[in-house]
């Protein structure tokens, strides 16, 4: 194996907090070379479908059953639309081993997910940290809300937001644009919850999309969201945060990133002499070639389950179990959202109203259970997304002249609708594991990973609780048809896998410490999901990328 | 943003041809989707034609008078049902004629509009004691050649005025106002 050219800083993985590291360095000047195992994907450039109209698709959008059969992991992805399939890993890009069901969505780009991602952005507030604490369950978080808010700030204001100050302490507020409109409907719920709960708020879920872009977000080339609702697809005005349209290109105008693609990680190269790490040993994933590259230090951003692979598989003498898993708790307590539960009605007394347009967020409901200690009779929090939406009929009765009819007239609109989904908090156990196969290896000789990660009685307990709560507010709305619905998916469709490498106080029972930094070996940091120690229930990329940015902050200092 | 500020700093896009199929060519267009799973013979293609024009008869519309739903509901049968469903669709198109000739006397080929519009609309309600395989060329026929014609450019500019760029929202809008502002819009 030749040395290849040294680099201050190897960041590994260029999709959400990566190219946020990368970003905070480069800012910086320091020399870092950004490495992710998927083909580039330049802004604008790479973007095939993000002009295609919708008549323009031969089946309208729809998978054909031969793409879905070959497909059937990624297929089950909301987002996973034609137009949109080429920025998602295909089932057999990287298999797994499934020790229970669990759909692993991967896209393997540069950019990663943040391509495809909801754009989802509640900040964690006191209460999710402490919920381990109050709750009773895991290890306590090694920070506070108050050691990431000004990095929720940094990163809001430099992404944009979309939100309303809701003066909420379950949900702090942040650096916001305005928010977009929301429904009569959506009015409607948040009155009738208002009027009968002190404890709980219907919100406009803040999203990360430009509505009124300033100079920061000029200087990244990027403009107003335009509503296309086609965000999956990429989008060329940057409308949302994609690290393609922002960070990326940000960090590469400074000159000091260096972003190498189709290089996938086999390990880190640990130096028994220094007792760092001195390098990334890489394989092209055209060539097969293998390199290893050498830093300073390494940030590893590859993805929950990817980081915790890598870190896994970077063994050596002192670290045989993997790279500074001393206490053999690498790879355990794996968390995910708990997404099964929805509950949907139908919306009377709203006939006469519709909505024109299409919108790329909704309403939200932030947590209400739990605050202080477990006393809703299950341990964690939950949230609801809240979507509510009337729809042209394409169900005529009628044959003939009269359908046509029908199908032309403004006013063919079936009833308002409402579907609310549980963001339910799973609690993370050692049982739900990630680990190598002894044996099987993937098309570049890294073993495979096996995931064993399931539901329990406290994800079925904390579903019920949502169902009766659920069926009130709809009562007191004046809801009816109103159903549960119990998705059934498995873990991982949630797309929020987190863990395997969590922080904590304690290196007897952590593996990164309160920077972010593996305990026994400090000049790796990890600041991707693989570091949570707890999920509560937000979409996490905004908490992902204020702890990445806070490493790399982080790292700056300690290097003073 | 106004719309001529969104063209502007949008790098220029294919607008595309869109997937449309002509009356003149229709049996030329089935040809060339290659369809995987159907054989369908020119007597059986004339029935499935005239079943989708007399259930969605969209010719009508001035802009539409040159459209075809055929090779669009062939397409969506061939590569999204499943292989039961499938398999229904083409043992009722295949026995369409003769089971119809059963039933009613007259083989569907054979009838006037007006026998057919009885046919048809008895299937419509259900109230005829067919085959499923003959339900299920119905359904699937009505159901296709009204998403053919609800996807299609003409629908989504005209009646549901899509716009791509700039698009909108609006959360709260009563159906009078609704109505005017697609006024403004033609």
């Amino acid at each position: 194996m030749m040395r290849e050219t040294r680099y201050e800083a190897i960041v590994i993985g260029a999709g959400m907090s990566g190219s946020w590291v990368a970003k905070e360095l480069c800012d910086k000047g320091v020399k870092t070379l950004m490495l992710d195992r998927g083909p580039d994907v330049k802004h604008l450039k790479d973007y095939p479908t993000a002009g295609k109209y919708p008549w323009e698709y031969e089946l309208r959008g729809a998978m054909s059953t031969s793409h879905t059969e070959a497909n059937p992991i990624a297929s089950r992805c909301y987002a996973y639309k034609d137009g949109a399939t080429h920025f998602f890993a295909p089932d057999d890009a990287q298999p797994y081993i499934q020790m229970q069901p669990f759909d692993w969505i991967k896209g393997y780009q540069v950019g990663g997910k943040s391509l495809m991602w909801a754009r989802q952005t509640q900040r964690w507030s006191q209460y999710d940290f402490s919920t381990p604490d109050t709750n009773e369950f895991g290890i306590s978080w090694p920070i506070a809300y108050q050691d990431l808010a000004p990095w929720y700030s940094h990163v809001e204001e430099f992404i944009g937001i979309s939100g309303e100050q809701d003066g909420l302490d379950v949900l702090p507020d942040g650096v916001f644009q305005p928010p977009k409109e929301i429904t009569v409907v959506d009015k409607h719920l948040r009155h009738i919850v208002k009027e009968n709960y002190k404890d709980r708020h219907v919100i406009y879920a803040r999203c990360a999309h430009l509505t009124d872009p300033k100079e920061i977000h000029r200087e990244q080339g990027r403009g107003q969201c335009q509503n296309r609702t086609i965000c999956e697809r990429g989008c060329p005005f940057g409308g949302y945060f994609s690290a393609n349209s922002s960070t990326i290109p940000w960090a590469l105008r400074t000159g000091n990133l260096t972003l190498r693609a189709n290089s996938v990680v086999h390990s880190i190269v640990y130096d028994e002499a220094t007792g760092k790490a001195e390098g990334v040993k890489v394989i092209d994933a055209n060539s097969k070639e293998e390199k290893v590259y050498y830093a300073d230090v390494v940030f590893l951003n590859a993805g929950s389950i990817n980081s915790t692979a890598i870190l896994l598989n970077s063994q050596s003498d002192r670290y045989p179990n993997g790279l500074g898993n001393d206490n053999g708790l690498l790879g355990k307590y794996c968390g995910f959202h708990n997404y099964r539960a929805r509950i949907s009605a139908t919306c009377p007394g709203f006939e006469d109203k519709v909505v024109d347009g299409r919108s790329p967020t909704n309403v939200y409901m932030p947590r209400y259970v739990n605050l202080d200690k477990d006393k809703d009779g299950f341990k964690g929090a939950y949230g609801v997304a809240i979507y509510t939406a009337r729809y042209r009929k394409q169900e005529i009765e009628a044959i003939g002249e009269d359908l046509v009819k029908d199908l032309m007239k403004d006013k063919n609109f079936h009833s308002w609708s409402i579907i609310s989904m549980m963001m339910g908090e799973t609690i993370p156990k050692e049982t739900n594991s990630i680990a190598l196969d002894p044996k099987a290896v993937d098309q570049y000789g890294i073993p495979l990973v096996q995931i064993n990660i399931g539901y329990d009685e406290n994800d079925e307990k904390m579903m019920e609780h949502f169902y009766h709560e659920w069926e009130k507010i709809y009562k007191l709305a004046g809801f009816t048809n109103v159903e549960r619905i119990d998705t059934n998916q498995a873990p991982g469709l949630d797309i929020h896998e987190m863990g395997g490498a969590r922080m904590g106080k304690d290196p007897k029972t952590s593996i990164l410490n309160a920077n972010n930094q593996l305990h026994a070996v400090d000049n790796v940091y990890v600041s991707d999901g693989a570091c949570m120690t707890s999920t509560s229930y937000q979409n996490p990329s905004l908490t992902y990328m204020a702890l990445a940015a806070r490493a790399a902050n982080h790292y700056m200092k300690s290097r003073v | 943003m106004k719309r001529r500020n969104a063209v502007r700093s949008l790098v220029i896009f294919s607008l595309g041809a869109g997937v449309i199929y002509s009356c003149k060519d229709r049996y030329e267009a089935i040809k060339l989707l290659n369809l995987k799973h159907l054989e369908i013979a020119r007597n059986e293609l004339d029935i499935l034609d005239d079943l989708s024009r007399m259930i969605v008869p969209f010719q009508e519309i001035i802009e539409l008078k040159d459209h075809t739903a055929l090779p669009f509901v062939l397409n969506m049968v061939d590569k999204l049902n499943d292989a039961t469903d499938r398999q229904l669709f083409i043992k009722g198109y295949r026995t369409f004629d003769t089971e119809t000739a059963s039933l009613k006397g007259k083989a569907y080929s054979a009838m006037n509009k007006v026998e057919k519009d009885l046919l048809l609309t008895e299937l419509n309600e259900n109230e005829l004691d067919a085959s499923p395989a003959l339900y299920q060329v119905f359904n699937t026929v009505k159901l296709r050649s009204i998403q053919y014609l609800t996807t299609s450019e003409y629908y989504q500019r005209k009646i549901n005025y899509y716009e791509m760029t700039p698009s909108r929202f609006y959360g709260d809008v009563s159906l009078m106002d609704l109505n005017n502002m697609n006024d403004e819009r033609d």
